[in-house]
């Protein structure tokens, strides 16, 4: 007794394989998210990614499909087979049907879906934000005089005093430990990011966290616009030799040590 | 009609001369000024030099290029006495003979640009590298005549000769890698400069110490890759456009071939590239932290995730035009099945790749994820998961490329039938693996943290790769044990195997601990990664070409019978890496920003800021355009002088037969 067997044609497995994609990013990674990182509620894929990796599907399934002539064949043939209609009259009659209904509301489904994607609509707009804006010439070159040549801190105590302060100044907004989730920073449509995050500060050097104390959100020079910004410019309130201390106690707190020059080879 | 055609031919050199030669001469009767910089007739200056430097740049990439694969596909020609090989590499440099001359018009058109309309800069820089020009000079007078030669003399210098032929064709790789140097110097040291007094910018007297300037070798290695990817496309894409109007077979199954070549040496050069670009980057960073931070972080950060896209494409595209080629090898079909596996790693890879940590957000979305950063797709966007896929991405492309090479062999010969030879060759290359994998993970046992600036007690995470690197030698010589008991494909299996694990998953995972714990040290999990992969790819290539050496063939390849859709392919490929280059070029040069030499010359000119995305891409497109028409323009007047039927690649049979040859 042979057993049965079910080839899916190329056109089915294609869209299948979108479908299931579109099922993964829609609905698999922002639970997948919800479930790692604890919190209550599924994390939407933003709407940018998801169009750079549907967009990244449908290239990869065109391409397998047109690898060669006998696959853009297989892969046709459905579709051409339900365009024609009934040639050899053995289609069912609701097949028929299907098919007059499917052909119809195809203009319909693409006309919806232009108007959906054009249509005025009061969302905010998605931004192109720039990480880390161009640091100034003047911070550019400056050094932490709290530490010494090697990097090293030159008195454990100027990060017991930076630890202080930054629990007293910064502590609301980024938290006690660095990790961005002070009691203030909950009402920030932004909150402030993760320090202890590697991607963060570890990955810059600490004249630009100076600058960006010292200067805050009304420093950003123009071109770091859209900047969605709440930090406070410090300069009025704190010394340079605070706010050096503090950058000294953001990364013990934080975990993570500030970039540093690498040794050209 | 003639008659109106025959005086505008006489009109407009007149009126040239005219317009070349008075012009001058009424600006120079005008008083002479003291100025930092001129405009263009009131065109914008930056925008000048920026088109015709790009130009230039684009010419050059190619003229210094194809000589590095003409004169090897001459030398393999040679040894095969195969004599379609001497007509492609011939072909070559054809295209190369007519692309010299307007890449030196406009190189002419960049230095008259640059002195006139930048006159204090470059008044500053002939001081600091006079002495460089005079050197270039002379190399240009060198490579030119020796290109001039090696291309006329094709026929004279043949049989008994050949040998001097393949010298002047080695020769002309040194000057123009030479030439390149000098350039690249005055261009890197405008990023990172060296020999000067850095408070005052005073030169300090000695043109080497300028010119070994920290960027020059990374920017060299670069650009070295990035010119021979770049020649291999362009004559990839005219061998398509070739194949596109053939009208005979023999034409066809001719450009075919010049077309597959064309991708192969691209392919070739693209393999090693991300490593070059990341130790570039790398170096960058090393210079100028801020630039670093500007170059992936900051104001160019976006224009990394255009290059990722164009990347993408190259790879994907190129991988596809393998697919589609195993279509007309007969017995290729045996290894479709493994495309579809291929082609969904190479997606996934370029999903992740394209990533960027920081994802463009509405107000709405940064509520639901509760900030700017997704909490999963972030850690897509950091080095360690970019350095994990593209070492998969290079896997991949080289098994793709393994499968083509094997499509019409048939079971290989048992390995004792190629004799002692074989055996010495995979030792040596066991040999040439173990030193340096053995070399490095040398280093990183014995690597002091304090020269990386870390604590004693990071040095505990500088051992997981070096184990790994020790378990790669112990993986090629698994390999090359299986190979010598005829069990090859198996060694090849493993040593994929063995180097995926280790290079993507292993140390992509162990980068991000790394980057958080000891990130000073993460330049080397890169070089690792990449030792790892290349050790893969070096005992694999040589295992491969023992394995099917006199393997029986299934059939013959079919040259001339490819869907017109992977000839389009070629030339989107081509257009790809033309964007890729002036997108390139734009960074490079624009992450100097306001300083024509960074931190010692500042730009104080009025369009000494960087342009927004939209303008550049603007400029780069135009550019492009210019470039693909003009050089389609001398690819055209290098075909006038041609007869109605060149030499060709037979077809049939003797296609097939010369091609046993080509995919050895």
């Amino acid at each position: 007794m042979s057993h049965l067997q079910f080839k899916l044609s190329l056109f089915w497995s294609a869209v299948i394989s979108l479908i299931v994609t579109y099922l993964f990013l829609e609905y698999g990674v922002p639970y997948a998210t919800m479930l790692i990182t604890g919190r209550e509620q599924w994390m939407p894929v933003p709407r940018t990614a998801m169009a750079m990796f549907m967009i990244l599907a449908v290239v990869g399934a065109m391409v397998y499909v047109s690898t060669s002539d006998e696959k853009i064949e297989e892969f046709r043939e459905p579709v051409l087979a339900f365009l024609r209609g009934d040639q050899d009259g053995r289609w069912s009659t609701w097949a028929k049907w299907a098919r007059v209904v499917c052909l119809a509301a195809f203009p319909f489904l693409l006309g919806g879906f232009v108007y959906f994607q054009t249509r005025l609509t009061a969302a905010s707009p998605t931004t192109l934000r720039i990480q880390h804006p161009t640091i100034p010439g003047a911070y550019e070159k400056l050094k932490n005089p709290l530490r010494n040549p090697d990097g090293t801190v030159k008195n454990v105590k100027f990060v017991e005093e930076g630890g202080v302060l930054y629990q007293k100044n910064c502590r609301p907004c980024h938290g006690t430990t660095a990790a961005g989730d002070g009691p203030m920073g909950w009402g920030f449509r932004l909150k402030p990011v993760s320090f202890r995050d590697p991607g963060t500060i570890a990955t810059l050097v600490e004249a630009y966290l100076f600058w960006r104390i010292k200067e805050g959100a009304a420093g950003l020079p123009p071109e770091a616009s859209p900047w969605d910004s709440a930090m406070p410019a410090w300069k009025e309130e704190l010394s340079d030799e605070e706010i050096w201390k503090i950058i000294l106690a953001e990364f013990d707190t934080a975990g993570v040590e500030p970039r540093k020059p690498e040794k050209l080879e | 009609m003639n008659l109106l055609n025959r005086r505008f031919r006489a009109a407009f050199p007149c009126t040239a001369f005219l317009l070349f030669t008075l012009l001058p001469l009424a600006f120079a009767a005008q008083p002479p000024v003291e100025a930092d910089y001129r405009g263009f007739f009131g065109f914008d200056s930056r925008l000048v030099v920026w088109i015709v430097a790009e130009l230039h740049l684009m010419y050059g990439a190619f003229v210094l290029g194809v000589p590095i694969f003409a004169v090897i596909v001459e030398y393999i020609g040679k040894k095969s006495r195969d004599p379609k090989y001497d007509n492609l590499a011939r072909e070559f440099t054809k295209l190369l003979a007519a692309a010299f001359s307007t890449t030196a018009s406009l190189g002419g058109l960049l230095a008259f640009s640059l002195f006139g309309l930048y006159p204090k800069f470059m008044g500053y820089l002939t001081g600091v590298f006079h002495k460089s020009y005079y050197v270039y000079a002379l190399l240009f007078f060198a490579e030119g005549f020796t290109l001039y030669l090696y291309y006329y003399s094709w026929d004279r210098l043949q049989g008994r000769w050949k040998w001097l032929h393949i010298t002047l064709g080695i020769l002309l790789n040194v000057w123009g890698t030479l030439l390149m140097l000098i350039a690249n110097s005055w261009a890197s040291f405008m990023m990172s400069p060296s020999g000067i007094d850095k408070e005052t910018g005073r030169f300090l007297g000695s043109t080497w110490a300028a010119v070994a300037n920290p960027l020059w070798i990374p920017l060299a290695i670069h650009r070295f890759l990035g010119n021979v990817a770049f020649g291999g496309l362009i004559a990839g894409a005219y061998a398509a456009v070739k194949f596109l109007g053939a009208k005979t077979e023999v034409e066809k199954a001719h450009y075919d071939w010049m077309g597959y070549v064309g991708n192969f040496v691209a392919i070739a050069a693209l393999i090693p590239m991300p490593f070059a670009g990341y130790y570039l980057g790398r170096e960058v960073y090393s210079a100028s932290p801020v630039m670093g931070n500007n170059m992936m972080g900051g104001a160019f950060s976006w224009t990394f995730i255009l290059q990722a896209i164009l990347i993408g494409a190259l790879f994907i595209g190129a991988n596809y035009y393998l697919w589609i080629g195993m279509g007309r090898i007969a017995g290729a079909e045996r290894y479709g099945k493994y495309i579809k596996y291929i082609n969904l790693i190479l997606l996934v890879c370029f999903a992740i790749w394209l990533t960027p940590h920081n994802l463009p957000l509405s107000a709405a979305e940064q509520l639901a994820i509760g900030g700017q950063y997704h909490p999963i797709l972030k850690w897509l966007g950091l080095m360690s998961a970019k350095n994990a896929v593209v070492n998969f991405i290079i896997l991949s492309t080289f098994f793709s490329f393994l499968l083509y090479r094997r499509g019409n062999k048939g079971k290989p010969l048992p390995f004792r039938e190629h004799g002692a030879t074989a055996k010495v060759v995979l030792l040596a290359v066991g040999v040439v693996c173990l030193g340096f994998l053995g070399a490095y993970a040398g280093h990183l046992f014995t690597l002091d943290p304090a020269s990386l600036d870390l604590s004693p007690d990071k040095a505990r995470y500088f051992k997981f790769p070096g184990l790994l690197l020790l378990i790669q030698i112990g993986a090629v010589f698994a390999a090359l044990a299986l190979t010598f008991v005829d069990r090859g494909i198996h060694g090849q299996a493993l040593l994929f195997a063995v180097t995926a694990a280790s290079a993507v998953f292993a140390l992509g995972v162990y980068g991000f601990v790394v980057m958080e714990k000891a990130n000073p040290f993460l330049r080397h999990i890169a070089v690792s990664q990449f030792l790892l992969v290349i050790a893969c790819l070096l005992a694999n290539t040589f295992i491969d070409i023992f394995l099917f050496k006199g393997a029986g063939e299934i059939g013959g390849i079919r040259w001339g019978k490819m869907p017109v859709r992977s000839q389009y392919t070629l030339v989107l490929l081509c257009v790809t890496i033309v964007m890729l280059m002036g997108l390139m070029g734009y960074i490079r040069s624009g992450l100097r920003e306001n300083w024509h030499v960074y931190g010692i010359m500042q730009d104080v000119s009025d369009t000494s800021y960087t342009p927004t995305m939209a303008y550049m891409a603007r400029v780069v497109g135009s550019i492009v355009l210019v470039f693909l028409a003009s050089i389609a323009f001398v690819f055209w007047l290098a075909g006038l002088g041609e007869g109605k039927a060149p030499a060709l690649a037979p077809s049939g049979e003797g296609a097939e037969k010369v091609q046993r040859g080509r995919t050895k």
